[in-house]
């Protein structure tokens, strides 16, 4: 594996914790950031100092967060010229109809829900890391 | 035209918004009605009095040509007596000289009966025609003598019959005879026949039905119109009239007539000098004047009648046409009423729908995080402290693990079944044959290692939402599918049966869904359809007891009915209609 960075926002400290034990568990050993609302995302990207944070080889994106939602968040990324191509993965706990629509209409690159059976859990990461990280050929970086 | 729309119109929304409508109505009617009487009593009266007023008339005349022929009978029996050579002769008391003179009286004065002549003390002296034997007998206890000898006045007698016969009515005429100095020598006294005095009434048209009575000074009938030769004299003295006429009155009634006894109109008159009256009477229905007054009232009433019909008819019309309109008003403010509950039931559903929908929304996320959390950890536990754990202790933990995933499982089916009411219906006509072939090439594509027969009616096809359609012949077919699991020679029918037409409904169409399957028992029937009932264990067929509660709410969207039959370790079928 590489050692491109993860960005993770997630709120729950538990689906923290175990996402990252399933991405150890899968070897899957690049740099994970972790931001733990809307904001503290949109600050990683646009933020005081954010020119010194490298792109992300993928953003998981929670849905559900405080301050900013999840939402929210991707349409900032989409929005913005630095980030619009930044590959954002949303994973979440619903399956509700609207949650993957309005998703992918606001340019998610894929959507994968949280299943409650940790086994299944650990197979989507594995299978998630080797897509993002090992298989997909991100965009050129755009920044200046 | 217009204006007399308008005139209706105003009519109309006076009597619509008035509350004296009924008031009004009321007092337009006792008006005419008042003017109904009133005319009815004027005319009445009028009529009344014009044709009494002639029946009055008719008597006075009478009454005074009365009063005239017993002046004459009067005059004649004073020329008779002042006849200087009677004078003389009875002054004289030579009787058979005066009975001689007496004969010379002309005869051609058909109504004097007889004449006599008595003295002062009333013996009789002279007598024409002669009866035998009649001279020299007193008759001073006879009425005309009491009445004459009292001052010596000329008197005239009420009606009595004659002793000798034939019997006739007669009166008798008495007036004294006085020498030239004014002494009274005798009494001449002249017998009237009355029926011959009266002759001339019977001559008289007093109109159809109608009669006269000659009433005399003490009461008596003397004459009737209508019977000639009336021989009885009938005393008449308590009658009122006849009271009335004894006073001297005259007048004009209606009432009971004084002989006959019935409704006449009586008009009397005296005689004036003789205590005599007249009575002229007509029986009611035969006046001509008061048929002609019936007749006239008659129109009258029947004018007002009409009147009163059309006015009854046009209120009752203008009420009809109110009434109408309220109704039409009403009806238009029900309909609104209503438009404005539906509305707010819509309304108030499509809030209670976007609770429901935010509701699920949240249990999905959620309900579903500290799941994962409990299942995660476990699964950590397990694999982190493998060491520290016996085999009781992995035990547990794997349970916790089996018991979270199978709440995840409920979350879901709950949601699913929350989408089946949420979801919008796109109706349509879906091919339930094909939909049915290809959810069970699903299921045998879910699990290869199933040997399962499957028999499906061709061409069936109902109207309905294709997704929610589907998801119920799923579930419905999933449930064969799994019941059927421990069935050698498993079998799943799909097809639909024609219920006859009964009284209300055309005939109806059941869909059905049979398996050879576990069944179930009857008894149980009515859980079948509840969310989370179930009627088999976990470990015999998992689920979640979801499925049939479901298709119950996907048939109930669709206005239909679904039914369960079965037994157990027999299979089970189930019944669903589909109206259009």
């Amino acid at each position: 594996m590489n050692n491109k960075t993860i960005l993770l926002i997630e709120d729950n400290p538990d689906d923290e914790v175990l996402t990252l034990r399933a991405l150890r568990n899968n070897h899957i050993l690049n740099d994970v950031t972790v931001a733990h609302d809307g904001q503290e995302a949109l600050d990683y990207f646009f933020g005081e100092g954010a020119a010194a944070n490298t792109a992300p080889a993928v953003v998981l994106l929670d849905l559900k967060l405080p301050k900013v939602d999840g939402l929210e968040v991707l349409r900032r990324i989409r929005a913005d010229q630095r980030t619009c191509l930044q590959p954002v993965v949303v994973l979440t706990s619903s399956r509700e109809e609207q949650d993957i629509v309005n998703s992918y209409r606001l340019g998610a690159n894929s959507y994968i829900r949280k299943p409650v059976d940790f086994a299944q859990f650990m197979e989507a990461v594995r299978q998630l890391g080797l897509y993002w990280l090992v298989l997909n050929e991100p965009a050129p970086v755009q920044r200046k | 035209m217009t204006t007399l729309m308008k005139l209706r119109n105003a009519l109309a929304s006076f009597i619509e918004h008035s509350p004296f409508r009924w008031a009004v109505l009321s007092l337009a009617a006792a008006t005419v009605i008042a003017t109904a009487a009133y005319s009815y009593r004027e005319i009445d009266s009028q009529l009344t009095a014009l044709t009494l007023s002639r029946r009055e008339a008719v008597a006075q005349l009478m009454a005074t040509t009365l009063t005239e022929k017993f002046g004459r009978v009067v005059d004649i029996a004073i020329s008779l007596s002042t006849n200087p050579q009677l004078q003389n002769l009875v002054e004289k008391e030579k009787w058979i000289e005066v009975d001689e003179l007496l004969h010379t009286v002309p005869q051609d004065l058909p109504h004097i009966d007889r004449l006599f002549l008595t003295d002062t003390r009333g013996t009789l002296r002279a007598d024409v025609p002669a009866l035998p034997g009649a001279h020299g007998i007193n008759l001073a206890s006879l009425d005309w003598y009491r009445e004459v000898s009292r001052n010596w006045q000329p008197y005239v007698s009420p009606a009595h019959l004659r002793v000798a016969a034939p019997q006739i009515n007669i009166l008798a005429v008495a007036v004294p005879v006085k020498t030239s100095a004014g002494q009274v020598t005798g009494i001449l006294v002249l017998h009237i026949h009355i029926e011959k005095l009266f002759e001339w009434v019977a001559g008289i048209r007093t109109g159809e039905g109608a009669s006269v009575y000659i009433v005399d000074s003490k009461g008596q009938m003397a004459f009737h119109s209508g019977q000639q030769n009336h021989k009885k004299i009938t005393d008449l003295s308590e009658n009122p009239i006849v009271q009335k006429l004894r006073r001297g009155e005259n007048g004009v009634e209606v009432g009971s007539d004084v002989m006959e006894q019935q409704e006449s109109i009586v008009a009397y008159a005296p005689v004036s000098g003789f205590g005599w009256g007249v009575i002229v009477q007509q029986p009611v229905r035969t006046s001509l004047g008061l048929a002609a007054r019936d007749t006239q009232l008659r129109n009258l009433l029947a004018g007002y009648g009409i009147i009163l019909l059309l006015g009854a008819m046009t209120a009752i019309l203008t009420l009809r046409v109110v009434n109408a309109r309220q109704r039409e008003e009403n009806d238009r403010r029900m309909k609104a009423e209503l438009e404005r509950q539906v509305a707010e039931r819509t309304s108030e559903l499509q809030v209670a729908n976007r609770e429901l929908q935010s509701f699920s929304y949240s249990v999905s996320h959620d309900l579903r995080a500290p799941l994962r959390s409990i299942d995660g950890f476990s699964q950590a536990v397990i694999e982190d402290y493998a060491g520290q754990l016996d085999d009781q202790g992995r035990d547990y933990l794997n349970r916790v693990r089996a018991a979270t995933q199978r709440m995840g499982h409920l979350i879901d089916d709950m949601l699913a079944l929350s989408r089946v009411t949420l979801a919008e219906m796109q109706r349509g006509t879906v091919d339930l044959s094909a939909l049915a072939a290809e959810v069970l090439a699903e299921l045998q594509k879910n699990e290869p290692g199933r040997k399962v027969d499957w028999c499906i009616e061709p061409g069936l096809a109902a109207v309905g939402d294709a997704h929610l359609l589907r998801v119920l012949l799923f579930n419905l077919l999933g449930n064969a599918w799994k019941f059927t699991g421990k069935t050698a020679n498993a079998t799943i029918e799909f097809g639909a049966m024609q219920n006859a037409p009964t009284q209300n409904t055309q005939g109806t169409r059941d869909y059905f869904v049979r398996d050879n399957g576990a069944g179930f028992d009857m008894t149980y029937a009515d859980k079948l359809f509840g969310a989370f009932r179930r009627l088999h264990t976990n470990a015999d067929f998992p689920g979640t007891g979801i499925g049939l509660a479901t298709v119950q709410r996907i048939i109930h969207r669709h206005g239909g009915q679904v039914r369960g039959e079965g037994a157990p370790g027999r299979g089970a079928t189930f019944y669903f209609s589909l109206p259009d």
